[in-house]
């Protein structure tokens, strides 16, 4: 009998830190994407952010265009676009990117949260963008047209030699 | 008789060059006061009106920021380490938020959210532009976080785009203080 009480107790205590704790959670973003998934500079696209809450009300986010390359600057920023609740219950919103600083290379995030009546921000959050001045995005460039010729000499040299 | 009114002549003649070497070194000094520095007025966070002038006699440094710009943290905690390293008599930041859309209440919100996420306390000047600061001290690319330093005159002595680092600002301080 002295057992059941204190097991009783025990779950009554356990479920009522729990409940503490529940109320406590902040809401987090778990996964922000893009679409398109790498957006070029001066382009429109849309953010696509994953967050879990109690109850969140409302989400607006407010996206800044960056450069990372020392030193590190931002130029411009859109505030507090609204996001909306999709179908697969993530918020997205769309943004057209307006800053033409050619070295602005990511843009940044900064999520305003209304969870149940209270305002959270969620920043340091960050999209790289798609430049041309990397050489690292996928598109051929002159290190190919190099690779070509010198693939094309070698032939030749070889061709003679036989 | 004569040489009476000889010393008189004597004694005013001298009470004259006195008074103008007087009048004259009051002219000089006055020159001496003019207030050649840099000046701009910016709302301070309790909405009063404050000029960079008030902080004539210390090392002044301006910086140019915004909530939503990430490096502006960064320069922040950069500034923390260099507000902490010079005394109140030498040194003052002043830290103006340049974006027209933002409000005192922002700053202050930002104040707050520094101080629980990254454990420090900003404790120098906040500003709002008033529109004239970002007109007149934007430089070349536009972006913050933006810094000036100006001597004890208010002379502009640097100026950057970007972040700025601890080791740079301090140098430029030293110099000034002739540390």
């Amino acid at each position: 009998m002295k057992n059941i009480k204190t097991i009783i107790g025990g779950i009554l205590f356990l479920g009522l830190c729990l409940s503490i704790f529940s109320v406590n959670a902040n809401p987090t973003i778990e996964n922000i994407t893009t679409n398109p998934a790498e957006p070029k500079p001066l382009s429109t696209f849309t953010v696509i952010a994953t967050i879990t809450g109690e109850n969140i009300i409302s989400v607006t986010v407010t996206i800044s265009e960056c450069t990372e390359k020392p030193p590190a600057q931002c130029f411009k920023s859109h505030q507090n676009i609204p996001m909306t609740l999709n179908d697969n219950g993530k918020y997205e919103a769309e943004v057209t990117l307006t800053g033409t600083q050619d070295s602005i290379d990511h843009v940044q995030y900064l999520f305003n949260i209304n969870d149940d009546g209270t305002e959270y921000q969620i920043g340091d959050l960050k999209t790289y963008l798609k430049t041309n001045n990397g050489g690292d995005n996928g598109d051929p460039g002159f290190e190919l047209v190099i690779l070509l010729i010198a693939v094309f000499i070698s032939l030749i040299f070889l061709k003679r030699k036989r | 008789m004569n040489n009476i009114k000889n010393k008189i002549e004597l004694s005013l003649l001298f009470f004259l060059i006195i008074l103008i070497s007087l009048f004259s070194g009051c002219i000089n000094s006055s020159d001496d006061n003019i207030d050649t520095g840099e000046n701009f007025t910016f709302t301070y966070i309790d909405g009063s009106l404050k000029n960079l002038i008030d902080y004539r006699g210390k090392v002044v440094i301006l910086d140019m920021w915004a909530t939503w710009c990430g490096p502006c943290k960064n320069q922040m905690l950069v500034l923390k380490q260099v507000y902490n390293n010079y005394s109140r008599s030498d040194l003052e930041i002043i830290s103006i938020d340049v974006d027209p859309r933002e409000t005192i209440q922002l700053v202050e919100n930002y104040k707050v959210n520094f101080n629980k996420n990254y454990n420090v306390e900003l404790n120098w000047v906040f500003g709002l532009d008033n529109g004239s600061i970002w007109e007149k001290y934007q430089l070349e690319r536009g972006g913050i976080p933006t810094i000036y330093i100006f001597d004890k005159n208010g002379e502009i002595n640097y100026s950057a785009e970007g972040l700025t680092s601890y080791s740079l600002i301090c140098a430029r301080i030293n110099d000034l203080l002739e540390v």
